[in-house]
């Protein structure tokens, strides 16, 4: 099987993930912060590991501003709903993720208003777009770091600097991008960010989590027990635990640990290379066919590793049934959750074909991919003689 | 911030214990105290003692003052710092 669906969860994971999990339930299967025994506290211990690395790659100061969610769909509903309230203004851009489109939508039940500012075709947020629809009420922005549909890599250091300059604070989606592309939540002025373990940091699925600054003053969406402060019926306000509640996905976190080390020792600049030469080599071989049409910006510097296409001829959906059936290569095909992306460049009706190369691609495998592309037209344009 | 029981002169088998405002500081403190080379438990938080967190650091009271600094130098929640001197028959 050639693994070509990364943006939507990297696979394979590095050795190291596999054995932490392992290692986790097996030797470390305590319940962390319940009790003082032994197992209890490796598993802990385990929890903070984890989010000491994530305040090391995301230039977070302190950890415990770091809270664990089941995914990033969970901590942007609480980024977004424990934070917005009647009366306030929302910015969206129009390359979000149904993860924030949906909760936002919901929130105008509540009184919030928004704006979802059109992106170009190519995905682009304008800055001066975004600071022409600023309003007086306006209470947040959030930005998706980089498109799942199209790669699209938002300029997230000046969208901050505009923010910041307004007083505004600034939440960002770095599903695509954490792992891959430097994040930095001091440089980039980000208030709120919000990723997902099992894409770019190589974690097992249902990990993600939220980074609240300090200056955030943020509801927690579910209250229950924390292993802290017990006998008060009121949750605690001390961070982590204030958004916390219930057991945590510890074999989980103990294999995201293992997956940013692995992110850390590789090198960000490394990983983004590696996904850069795959993905130039998919543009560069797709030039070589009839009747494609590729979406995103022209510019390798400016996108992710996603490669997203139509094929005359094909439907984006049959495309990517025949490339799994028949040559044992998995891609994604349709809305990727995210129509106004789709909106925004012209393919709310088709959808596109994506594929996303990782790191453990091989140059090879992109080889076989294009191979069986070429062959699939020749195929067509043969038959149709 | 910190209360102070220091009612108890540091005696040569007087302990310390330190509590936490969360399992997370009570760990990063273990943690801490581990990267410095202080010696250090960490232990279920002693019944005369109300905390928000279940777990406590117990040093030696000699160190009290260097483990408090160390802390307080990596930004650890300390709740409060309490002197024991354990029960004689
Ligand atoms: C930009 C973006 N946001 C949000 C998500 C949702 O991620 P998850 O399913 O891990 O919550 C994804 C991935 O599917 C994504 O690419």
């Amino acid at each position: 099987m050639i693994y070509l669906d990364n943006a939507a969860t990297s696979w394979p994971k590095p050795e190291g993930v596999y054995q932490a999990v392992d290692d986790c339930l097996r030797h470390r299967g305590g319940n962390p912060g319940r009790g003082g025994h032994r197992l209890s506290l490796q598993a802990g211990r385990i929890i903070l590991e984890t989010r000491e690395l994530l305040a090391q790659l995301f230039n977070i100061t302190d950890s415990a501003r770091i809270i664990f969610t089941g995914n990033v769909t969970e901590a942007l509903n609480l980024a977004l709903k424990g934070f917005l309230r009647a009366g306030d203004h929302l910015i969206l851009t129009s390359m979000e993720h149904n993860a924030v489109v949906r909760p936002a939508y919901r929130l105008q039940d509540t009184g919030v208003e928004q704006t979802i500012i059109p992106c170009s075709r190519e995905g682009r947020l304008d800055l001066a777009t975004l600071a022409k629809n600023l309003r007086a009420n306006t209470r947040l922005i959030c930005v998706n770091h980089a498109s799942n549909v199209t790669g699209t890599i938002q300029p997230i250091e000046a969208i901050g600097e505009l923010a910041a300059s307004k007083g505004i604070p600034l939440l960002v989606d770095c599903a695509q991008t954490a792992g891959i592309l430097p994040i930095d939540v001091v440089k980039n002025k980000i208030s709120l960010l919000a990723f997902t373990g099992h894409k770019g940091l190589f974690g097992p699925q249902g990990t993600g989590g939220l980074y609240i600054g300090k200056e955030i003053d943020l509801q927690p969406l579910k209250e229950g027990g924390t292993g802290s402060k017990s006998e008060v019926f009121v949750q605690p306000e001390e961070l982590p635990d204030r958004f916390e509640s219930g057991t945590p996905n510890t074999p989980g976190i103990a294999g995201l640990g293992a997956g940013i080390k692995f992110v850390l020792q590789e090198g960000l600049e490394r990983i983004r290379k590696h996904e850069q030469a795959l993905t130039r080599q998919i543009i560069e071989g797709l030039r070589r066919l009839e009747g494609v049409t590729r979406y995103g910006p022209n510019d390798l510097e400016e996108q992710t590793a996603v490669v997203s296409l139509n094929l005359e001829g094909w439907e984006a959906g049959e495309l990517s049934y025949v490339l799994d059936q028949v040559f044992d290569i998995a891609v994604r095909s349709g809305l990727h959750c995210a129509p106004l992306a789709h909106a925004t460049i012209d393919t709310l009706e088709t959808g596109t074909l994506r594929i996303s190369p990782g790191y453990f691609n091989t140059p090879a495998e992109i080889e076989v991919l294009l191979e069986a592309l070429y062959s699939l037209v020749r195929e067509k344009t043969s038959g149709r003689r | 911030m910190a209360k102070r029981c220091d009612k108890m002169a540091p005696e040569h088998n007087v302990y310390t214990v330190f509590t936490f405002v969360s399992t997370h500081q009570a760990l990063k403190a273990e943690k801490v105290l581990k990267e410095e080379a202080l010696k250090a438990s960490i232990i279920p938080v002693p019944r005369e003692i109300s905390s928000l967190c279940g777990l406590a650091i117990r040093v030696d009271a000699q160190q009290r003052g260097q483990v408090e600094q160390t802390l307080r130098g990596k930004g650890v929640g300390i709740e409060a710092v309490f002197d024991f001197v354990p029960r004689t028959k």
